[in-house]
């Protein structure tokens, strides 16, 4: 059994943070709530974050609060390291398929010369 | 004079004669407004560690304290107790003479890492039980205020257990005075004739602290508060691959992990549920006191309660390390609010959304706390039929769920 305090968190985390649901074929669409999309007009600025991470479409201007700019630092902070792993990676595998093709070639061309 | 003004003016006569560390002196009087407070001050040599102790507990004990010293020989009788020879010699009865440590509701140890670690354990005892014993008699303690000081970087320190500075509800960290912190101590110093812990006046009565600890006590959490605190605390604990009973620790356990850039992967043994409960306390006691208690607050304060109780896998500088930790958790907490995941997880506790639960798992696969509730609703759908065992995320990322029910993975 769930505690209610925990439900209680949860409901309103959901009320803090609302979404409807509009289900266009099989993909679903997050949006603000009504109420939400009716008190910002067009010609207000739009957060960044949720034309990048939500699909939600800009206005004419766009607004990259400190905590959103850090967390986009963040990401690219991790896709760079990563980056650079798979490199790392990439050229350690090519090293690695050089060395086994020569292997198998000279291990060949000795079977060929033992064998004939 | 109410209760919160005598608490504040504590609060204003400790910084008075404590140069520097505002915010570390506010949080160690937030902290003495529960029941049996403990609190840990670490910082190395002549940074006035024993000062600051002694402040605190004159402020409600006056000059009825009792201080143990690691540095000198500590012997079991003065910790704790000893037989009262001529009731045993002239009627054959063994009675114990409480030690004055025990009974005084102020205490105080200084230089907890010399502390041999017999007196450790007696006091660990104290700590876990609020009682004491000695030959075969036990005496129970009473409310207390508790406050310890050490040097880590002591030559002659002894290495005590986990669990014990894991009793302290938090850990404080002093630095050393900036030069124009130097001319404040100096001038501080020659107002008080060098001698600043007499000085220090009685503002309150341990009646009145404890009447203090009774309101704060009643004070509620709002919902946001709680699940605040309790996520901090899940986010230090977490593990997709249970490193609290294995024996592989992390790095070397997260070798591989889908989660190895998370918070997760850069601590070895993880929180206690007591970082919760110390937690959960100084939210209260700041609402109480401060009138507010935001989440920013509450994050502010972990930095208090983890440096302890945590062990990570590279150790550079505790506090920087646990700044960064806690910045890292700023950003996961700000990247739950960007996902909606718990509004998600709200509607999908109603009942089974297939679109829905499609969001739900691509949040499962970003963030391991959310990735465990969605496992308990997933089981709980496998057992109604509504999905099947291998279509559910636990399943298809191969990480384990324990067939044994109280484990989750």
């Amino acid at each position: 059994m769930e505690s209610k305090k925990y439900k209680e968190f949860l409901e309103h985390q959901a009320g803090k943070r609302p979404f409807h649901k509009n289900v266009s074929t099989e993909k679903v669409i997050f949006k603000f709530s009504r109420g939400k999309m009716e008190e910002s007009p067009r010609a207000e600025s739009s957060d960044i974050l949720d034309s990048v991470l939500l699909g939600k479409e800009m206005s004419q201007s766009v607004t990259v609060d400190r905590r959103a700019a850090s967390l986009l630092r963040y990401r690219l902070d991790l896709l760079e390291e990563e980056n650079l792993n798979m490199q790392k990676k990439i050229r350690f595998m090519k090293i690695l398929i050089i060395l086994m093709a020569a292997a198998i070639l000279s291990l060949s061309v000795y079977l060929i010369l033992h064998f004939t | 004079m109410n209760l919160r003004n005598k608490i504040r003016k504590w609060e204003n006569e400790v910084k008075s004669r404590f140069i520097g560390h505002e915010q570390s002196i506010h949080l160690m009087i937030i902290n003495q407004l529960h029941p049996r407070s403990t609190t840990l001050i670490r910082a190395p040599r002549g940074l006035g560690k024993s000062t600051l102790m002694l402040l605190m507990l004159k402020g409600i004990c006056g000059d009825d304290f009792v201080v143990v010293s690691g540095a000198s020989e500590v012997k079991r009788g003065e910790v704790v107790g000893r037989l009262h020879i001529p009731s045993l010699e002239k009627e054959g009865v063994e009675r114990v003479l409480w030690a004055a440590f025990v009974k005084s509701r102020g205490k105080a140890i200084d230089e907890v890492n010399r502390l041999n670690p017999y007196t450790t354990a007696n006091i660990h005892h104290l700590m876990q039980f609020g009682e004491v014993w000695a030959y075969g008699k036990r005496a129970r303690i009473g409310d207390y205020l508790l406050v310890a000081n050490e040097n880590p970087m002591d030559a002659t320190s002894f290495i005590h257990p986990q669990p014990f500075y894991d009793r302290f509800d938090v850990c404080l960290f002093l630095r050393s005075l900036t030069l124009s912190e130097k001319f404040q101590l100096q001038e501080l110093l020659e107002k008080h004739d060098g001698n600043i812990i007499d000085s220090m006046p009685q503002v309150l009565s341990f009646e009145e602290l404890e009447e203090a600890r009774k309101q704060v006590s009643q004070i509620e959490l709002d919902p946001d508060q709680i699940g605040f605190i309790n996520l901090i605390v899940r986010d230090f604990q977490a593990c997709i691959r249970d490193k609290e009973n294995s024996e592989i620790k992390p790095p070397t356990l997260c070798e591989g992990c889908h989660f190895i850039r998370d918070i997760c992967s850069k601590i070895r043994e993880p929180l206690s549920e007591r970082a919760t409960v110390a937690l959960v306390h100084l939210a209260k006691a700041t609402k109480w006191l401060d009138g507010k208690c935001d989440l920013e607050d509450i994050l502010r304060m972990a930095f208090w309660i983890l440096p302890h109780r945590l062990s990570l896998v590279r150790t550079r500088n505790v506090p920087a390390d646990v700044r960064e930790l806690l910045e890292a958790e700023r950003i996961k907490m700000a990247d739950r609010d960007t996902r909606r995941q718990w509004s998600i997880l709200n509607e999908l506790m109603k009942g089974f959304d297939p679109s829905l639960y499609r969001l739900a798992r691509e949040v499962a696969v970003e963030d391991v706390v959310f990735a465990e509730e969605l496992a308990k609703i997933e089981k709980t759908w496998i057992r109604k039929d509504i999905i099947k065992q291998d279509e559910a995320l636990f399943s298809q990322m191969d990480w384990k769920i324990s067939s044994y029910g109280d484990a989750v993975f």
